[in-house]
């Protein structure tokens, strides 16, 4: 597969860590000549520093490092919620630790000498990942923005809604009339700017309000 | 002529008045020059007077009633120095000339004068116009005219100066008389024919008992301070004396003294005899030897006490002289055993492989051999023993050792004691290893080197032995380092891992960047060069690879420490990596040279932290750091490495050294004992401490390299 051609947004930043100088200004080089931008980190402190959450990117993490190791920095960002794919890279490859990456998300996982092809894959793939991720990020926002408006009696309608009760239903349980679950339901849906029940039940398994199917 | 006109006219006129008349004129006339020739003789008598007045040789002078100076004659300026003139202006003369201690007296004498008094020969002083004093005398009597009324007084005054004169010396030498008599360490008397005292002096009135000289006088003998019979033989010397008018000197007399003591006198007797030449009594003196007796007595003591003495100091001669006769046959018997202890030295110095040797410089400068021990000849193989301007033995030194033997020389001659190891060759062409400790003797500090003594012992034994010891060092921490080796494949196949992945990458990206129509030229050097540089590490890994691998035997050269935990420092940071630890080295600069094997000792340093790794990599939660820290603490420089593991347990700390001791279920056991052999073999130390923060630090302490062993 080439890559090359369907990557999504050029201004996206790859972090390179490795405390071999040899080897993380390959990387780099390697990532500037296919047209994306390289930043340098010689270990997971001067990376932390560098790292901008507003900047959408990729790591490519060595696993062994002095200091704080590559693994120790993913389970700290995994931990946090900032998900950059990772590709990780390594000189001695372990079983354990290559598992252990992989459970928390890696995207790749490569030894050295690596094939260059094999690493750019990773790259894009986990770029890739990165954009949907934002974009997931951007959508879910929104419809936690728009949940956001409701008041909570509006709140407490639109979960009975969702849940697939009628509005009579609805109104014994919340102990009123009919007439007015109507009156809320109407504000929701003008708030919400949901043009149907499918439409709003997406908008709140969006916002967390409901669990998502998968 | 007019007197005789005058008498005609008269005849002329009437002749009984004028007879008459006549015979008046006449007698008149007559009378006149009676009055006339009287006065020419009062005058001529006045004349006569005065000139004797004024020619006496005393001063004369009259003094009217008021006190002042009517007439004085010539005689006062010859005396006084002023003249008559100028007395006769004087308001009070003479007081005003009297000397002032004088004047109240004087005064006093002239105003009674003028009352009427006489008086004879007053003494009194006066002072002369050129301030002199001259001693004169006055005497004076009232003047009356013949109805008794006073006039004054007239008063002649002598020059009594050679008078006074003659009486200060009588005084003086009746003072000087009455000095010697008082102060003479003799007694003075003087008797009559009575044999009464007349006098004495102040010794003999003490010895007579009396209190004062002349209380003696009336006395006799036998009315003082001696006994009767003293008395009767002073009697009856001086009866022979008197009678037979012959002195009598130096009679030795006992006297009894006045504070009872008995005096030895000795006593010259001389006859008085008065104009006529009759014996009226005698002079005494008698002098006290009673001192002289008394120091003679005690001269006698001391003389014979001083005999008694040489007598002594004669005999204790003799002693000593006995006895230095018996030291020196004992010392002829110590020397004689000297003897044989010194044939046995040399016995011994024959046996042993020892030989000694002094050096003297000339007064030139030069060396030269003063002595050596019969063992050189032996050891050396009997050569011709020649100096060389350096000091050594000409032709002696094995030719690698010429370096080591001018170091020695110049040390020596610095005035250190130096040590030193070298090689000689001996006739027979033999090579033999030498020991010498040499000192160099100099009189004080700023003089040069004078002497120089030493011994060599022949060590070629302990040598060839010390050799086969290290080469079997040699190849036991080979062992350890091929099994060092094996335990480090891993990390080693990172350490080239790194390299050839920065190889490969680039070598592909410069690949892709030569497939785009406009190639990044300087993307595609930055490709070349970081594989060239990565090609020359890799080299660098294997070069000390093979290196640690390479079984050689050891070569110790001067080292730095640094330059040595440089060398290391890749494998030990590889090492590191794999662990997962951070590696901090401390070396300062300027540290001192040591003495070693590279090789050795980086095989020590890389076991050292491969221990320090391992045990932080058993410990968890702790930030695995490791410090390799090198230090120069006094005649050492140390290396020590640092961990943060769990440190040694009771038992790992007292077996650590032991061989084939271990924790580690793949450990052979060897490496901290073959550690240890090679440090000691270096001359140092191998050792470790706990930390206070916990883990342990071994530390290898290596001894600086001394400027003379360079």
């Amino acid at each position: 597969m080439n890559s090359h051609r369907d990557a999504p947004q050029t201004c996206q930043t790859v972090y390179v860590v490795d405390d071999d100088p040899g080897v993380r200004q390959m990387i780099a080089r390697m990532v500037r000549s296919i047209g994306l931008q390289a930043e340098v980190c010689a270990s997971v402190d001067e990376f932390l520093r560098a790292y901008d959450d507003e900047r959408p990117g990729c790591l490519v993490l060595d696993i062994r490092m002095p200091g704080e190791s590559g693994l120790a920095l993913q389970e700290r960002l995994v931990a946090k919620g900032a998900a950059v794919p990772i590709v990780f890279i390594t000189g001695h490859g372990s079983i354990r630790a290559s598992v252990q990456a992989m459970k928390l998300g890696a995207v790749d996982f490569l030894e050295k000498p690596f094939d260059d092809q094999a690493l750019l894959d990773a790259i894009h793939k986990a770029l890739a990942t990165a954009a949907e991720q934002r974009r997931a990020d951007a959508r879910r926002m929104d419809a936690q923005t728009k949940l956001a408006r409701l008041t909570p009696r509006e709140r407490e309608v639109l979960v009975l809604v969702v849940a697939g009760l009628a509005n009579k239903q609805i109104a014994a349980r919340l102990g009123t009339t009919e007439q007015t679950i109507k009156m809320h339901r109407g504000r929701v849906m003008a708030k919400t700017q949901a043009d149907s029940l499918p439409d709003l039940v997406l908008l709140a398994q969006l916002a967390g309000v409901i669990p998502s199917p998968s | 002529m007019t007197s005789q006109g005058d008498s005609e006219r008269a005849d002329a006129g009437g002749n009984a008045e004028d007879v008459l008349l006549r015979r008046r004129v006449a007698e008149l006339s007559c009378d006149l020059a009676e009055q006339t020739n009287r006065a020419r003789e009062l005058a001529d008598e006045a004349a006569r007077f005065r000139a004797v007045a004024d020619c006496t040789y005393d001063v004369e002078c009259w003094v009217g009633a008021d006190g002042r100076l009517v007439w004085v004659n010539r005689a006062v300026e010859r005396l006084t120095g002023y003249s008559a003139a100028e007395c006769l202006a004087m308001a009070d003369f003479p007081a005003s000339l009297v000397h002032e201690e004088d004047r109240a007296r004087i005064l006093e004498a002239f105003r009674d004068a003028r009352h009427g008094s006489s008086g004879n020969d007053l003494p009194f002083r006066i002072r002369r116009r050129d301030g002199g004093l001259v001693w004169v005398a006055v005497s004076w009597q009232p003047i009356c005219d013949p109805s008794g009324r006073c006039l004054g007084h007239r008063s002649s005054i002598r020059d009594i100066s050679d008078r006074k004169q003659a009486e200060d010396r009588l005084i003086q030498q009746g003072k000087l008389l009455a000095g010697i008599l008082a102060n003479i360490p003799c007694g003075i008397f003087w008797k009559g024919r009575d044999f009464k005292y007349q006098g004495c002096n102040e010794a003999f009135a003490r010895s007579a008992g009396v209190a004062r000289p002349e209380d003696i006088v009336g006395r006799n003998d036998y009315e003082l301070a001696w006994d009767v019979d003293q008395a009767d033989t002073f009697r009856a010397c001086d009866r022979r004396v008197m009678e037979e008018n012959r002195p009598m000197y130096n009679i030795q007399e006992t006297e009894r003294q006045a504070d009872g003591r008995q005096a030895i006198l000795l006593t010259s007797k001389v006859p008085l005899q008065d104009a006529d030449g009759r014996v009226w009594g005698l002079l005494g003196v008698d002098t006290d030897i009673s001192e002289l007796k008394r120091v003679e007595a005690e001269l006698r003591q001391i003389k014979a006490e001083l005999e008694s003495r040489v007598e002594r100091r004669t005999a204790k001669l003799a002693e000593s002289n006995r006895r230095l006769k018996i030291e020196i046959a004992e010392r002829s018997r110590a020397e004689a055993a000297l003897r044989v202890s010194q044939d046995r030295y040399r016995l011994i110095s024959e046996l042993t492989s020892d030989y000694a040797y002094a050096l003297s410089r000339t007064v030139d400068g030069d060396w030269r051999i003063e002595w050596f021990s019969d063992a050189f000849t032996r050891i050396t193989g009997g050569v011709t023993l020649q100096l060389d301007p350096a000091g050594g033995w000409q032709g002696l030194i094995h030719p690698e050792d010429a370096a080591v033997m001018e170091r020695r020389w110049q040390g020596l001659l610095s005035g250190r004691s130096v040590t030193a190891e070298y090689r000689i060759v001996t006739t027979a062409g033999r090579p033999l290893w030498l020991r010498d400790h040499a000192r160099p003797l100099r009189n004080d500090a700023t003089e040069g080197v004078r002497r120089i003594l030493g011994a060599a012992q022949d060590i070629t034994e302990r040598k060839r032995a010390e050799d086969q010891a290290r080469r079997h060092q040699d190849a036991l921490a080979h062992v350890a380092r091929l099994s060092t080796m094996g335990e480090l494949t891993g990390q080693l196949a990172h350490e080239l891992n790194q390299p050839l992945c920065t190889v490969v990458g680039n070598a592909q990206t410069a690949q892709r960047l030569l497939a785009s129509p406009v190639p990044d030229a300087a993307e595609l050097r930055g490709a070349l060069d970081d594989i060239v540089a990565a090609g020359k590490h890799a080299g660098e890994v294997i070069r000390r690879l093979r290196s640690l691998v390479r079984q050689q035997q050891s070569q110790p050269t001067v080292l730095n420490l640094e330059r040595l935990v440089e060398e290391v420092g890749g494998f030990i940071e590889a090492d590191a990596r794999r662990h997962g630890a951070l590696v901090r080295f401390d070396i300062p600069d300027n540290l001192p040279m040591v003495r070693g094997d590279s090789i050795q000792l980086q095989q020590v340093l890389l076991n050292l932290v491969r221990n320090g790794l391992e045990a932080m990599a058993g410990a968890a939660g702790r930030a695995r750091e490791l410090t390799v820290r090198v230090d120069h603490r006094g005649r050492e420089v140390t290396v020590g490495i640092t961990d943060r593991g769990a440190g040694l347990s009771a038992e790992t700390s007292a077996r650590a050294f032991e061989p084939f001791f271990t924790t580690k279920p793949a450990g052979l056991g060897l490496g901290l004992s073959i550690s240890r052999s090679i440090v000691e073999a270096h001359g140092g130390r191998l050792w470790w401490e706990p930390n206070p923060e916990g883990g342990a630090t071994f530390v290898v302490a290596l001894p600086v390299l001394e400027e003379s062993d360079a």
